[in-house]
């Protein structure tokens, strides 16, 4: 579904300089690179003849293109342009526009019509004029979600990916002493409890479908087991039920197996079963503790933790649970580096690194162990990296506000936003697909 | 109508410490195996019902695509008899002395060692009290790793006790970092959830 764009049209209007394919008209951007030249965009406040203020859509549609990293969102008033607009904007604002270097201009309007509202969204290049449109319908409650699309169509029309800004993130909140599964939008919006079990419900994880969340329930007594919701049915059953631990569920990227640990054999050992809960496959072997595994995004190999060395670390091996090779190293990355995330992108793993402080942080490692950063730094204590699909941001749960919360940041360190409040606390962040 | 309020609360400011209250609504949906949106069903392609429906482009003459939330308000039904009886469970336990462990470490310490020969002479003269070790975990771990570091904790403690001719039924489990004594975030507090729990469960 790569659909190449014309950008030659976008670089006449402006100082935007992108790698354009010498002699090729139809040129792409590469979102997986760093450091693109990011496209200058105007958004005016959108016309609403509802109750909803035009300027509440227009502000979540500038919050979307910001966090794709791929635009940058112009202040109209800085170049003496209204952001207010009559149906959309005169031609001498286009115009004025166009000649401060904003590339792309986005619009839209809100009209009743019954109980519903129709949403329209207009995208417009300085130098080709209007490129098309996006008419939406739906209640008043989901604006939000409306706008959410039309960024998401706006990203895929520029880069042929399918966006995050309809993402959701599944998270843990503890509320009367209960640990519970909750789900709310990728910018910390619309929270939704999913489950009353007044016990611990942890590790939630989606399958790539956002049909299904597995997660770990200590609802049935000691043994905590995995579990399965089914987000259309309600339908809720057991998947992985052994005794002893049964933690960290992992879906792969196809969706048919969940990896897992669970310590029936006596130690925590990483295993795989299928979708059915039917076929279980025993991964790992050693007397030492295996656990909370990761896939890569081809599906072929998973990272891991394991104590066998001593203390924790980071480990790679292959799906069938051969080629086992460490990939942190005590004397390289420190005593104890747990939680890995492959990033669906395939060039990161995310983990939790511990430093000289006994502070948990947050750093990446590249999966041939060639590449190294700490990505989060402070006194705070930050956990549960989770990957949004762009593989531009890692959601994680953080201390750095006195209590623990889930932020995001992204993957240069930048853009730290904070996504929760309410309840005891809130942590184990899962990030669904698009 | 609840999602509308919060929407119109934050008209204007994207303020994240200002988060809408469409909890609220959930809640009240609680024990009930929720409404469905309706809608169509199998239409969404490989994403499935619950994924977004597939992108369309932009065009001169759009057609109109329908937008709901994003996944069904489905919540998992609450099982009131399973939480009453697990409350009940709860609440007959009685509590041995708790086993304190050194920062990331699960071997006994001679203190443990000692407190433990106390409970043994206690569970010999009672063979037929069931026992419940639970292990767990202060916060400087993660809490993945911590959940198998507080069932090593646990295996330690009942290893020893069956190395001191303990002969009744001991599980064992973890509860990692999850269910702290104290949250404190020094030692005073870190060396009290770094423990094995002893719980007696009643007769056989």
């Amino acid at each position: 579904m790569r659909r190449p764009v014309s950008l030659l049209a976008l670089l006449l209007a402006g100082s935007a300089v992108f790698a354009v394919t010498t002699g090729a008209v139809e040129v792409f951007i590469d979102a997986t690179r760093g450091a693109i030249q990011k496209i200058p965009i105007a958004v005016y406040s959108f016309k609403s003849a509802i109750s909803v203020p035009g300027q509440f859509p227009a502000d979540v549609l500038k919050a979307d293109l910001r966090r794709s990293l791929l635009f940058d969102v112009a202040d109209l008033e800085r170049f003496g342009i209204r952001a207010e607009v009559n149906s959309q904007p005169g031609p001498e604002a286009l115009q004025k526009a166009g000649e401060a270097g904003l590339a792309v201009q986005v619009w839209g309007a809100l009209l009743p019509r019954g109980s519903e509202i129709v949403m329209e969204g207009t995208l417009f290049e300085s130098s080709r004029g209007e490129v098309g449109r996006k008419r939406y319908v739906g209640s008043t409650d989901v604006v939000r979600y409306m706008v959410h699309r039309l960024a998401d169509e706006i990203v895929f029309h520029y880069t042929g990916e399918q966006g995050i800004a309809r993402s959701q993130i599944a998270f843990v909140s503890e509320r009367d002493g209960a640990k519970e599964i909750f789900v709310m939008d990728y910018d910390g919006y619309n929270r939704r409890r999913l489950t009353f079990d007044a016990s611990l419900n942890l590790a939630p994880a989606w399958s790539p479908d956002r049909r299904r969340l597995a997660f770990v329930s200590y609802r049935k007594g000691n043994d905590p087991r995995i579990e399965e919701l089914d987000l259309i049915t309600g339908a809720r059953r057991p998947l992985v039920a052994f005794p002893g631990l049964n933690i960290t569920p992992e879906w792969s990227p196809s969706g048919e197996e969940l990896a897992f640990a669970t310590s029936k054999d006596g130690n925590s050992e990483i295993y795989k079963v299928d979708k059915y809960g039917k076929r279980f496959e025993r991964l790992t072997d050693h007397g030492a503790a295996d656990l909370a595994p990761t896939w890569s995004p081809t599906g072929r190999e998973l990272a891991f933790t394991s104590d066998r060395g001593g203390t924790p670390q980071i480990y790679l091996m292959s799906a069938d649970g051969t080629n086992v090779r460490p990939l942190t190293y005590r004397d390289q990355q420190g005593s104890y580096n747990t939680a890995a995330a492959w990033s669906p992108k395939g060039d990161w793993i995310a983990y939790v690194c511990r430093d000289e402080r006994r502070i948990l942080k947050l750093c990446l490692i590249s999966p041939d162990g060639q590449q190294w950063r700490q990505l989060t730094t402070g006194s705070s204590n930050d956990e549960s990296p989770a990957w949004s699909a762009d593989g531009r941001h890692v959601a994680f749960s953080s201390t750095r506000n006195g209590r623990r919360d889930i932020y995001m940041i992204n993957t240069d360190g930048t853009g730290l936003e904070r996504l929760t409040t309410g309840g005891t606390s809130n942590e184990d962040p899962a990030w669904s697909a698009p | 109508m609840f999602a509308l309020v919060g929407i119109l609360a934050l008209g204007g400011c994207a303020k994240k410490n200002m988060m809408s209250s469409t909890e609220s609504g959930g809640k009240a949906q609680a024990g009930a195996a929720a409404t469905t949106e309706g809608g169509p069903s199998g239409s969404g392609g490989s994403m499935g019902e619950s994924g977004s429906a597939p992108l369309q482009g932009f065009s001169k003459s759009p057609s109109e695509e329908a937008v709901k939330s994003p996944t069904p308000p489905m919540v998992a039904k609450a099982d009131t008899a399973e939480i009453a009886a697990r409350q009940a469970r709860e609440a007959a336990k009685r509590q041995l002395t708790d086993i304190y462990f050194a920062y990331d470490k699960w071997a006994l310490s001679n203190e443990g060692m000692k407190n433990l020969a106390q409970n043994a002479d206690l569970l010999r003269q009672n063979p037929t009290v069931k026992i419940l070790i639970e292990g767990h975990c202060d916060e400087r771990g993660s809490r993945e790793y911590n959940m198998v570091l507080g069932e090593k904790r646990a295996q330690e403690t009942r290893r020893y006790l069956e190395s001191l001719g303990v002969k009744n039924t001991v599980t064992v489990t973890s509860y990692g970092k999850e269910r702290p004594m104290c949250t404190e975030t020094d030692e005073s507090c870190y060396w009290k959830n770094r423990r094995a729990h002893l719980v007696l469960e009643g007769e056989r």
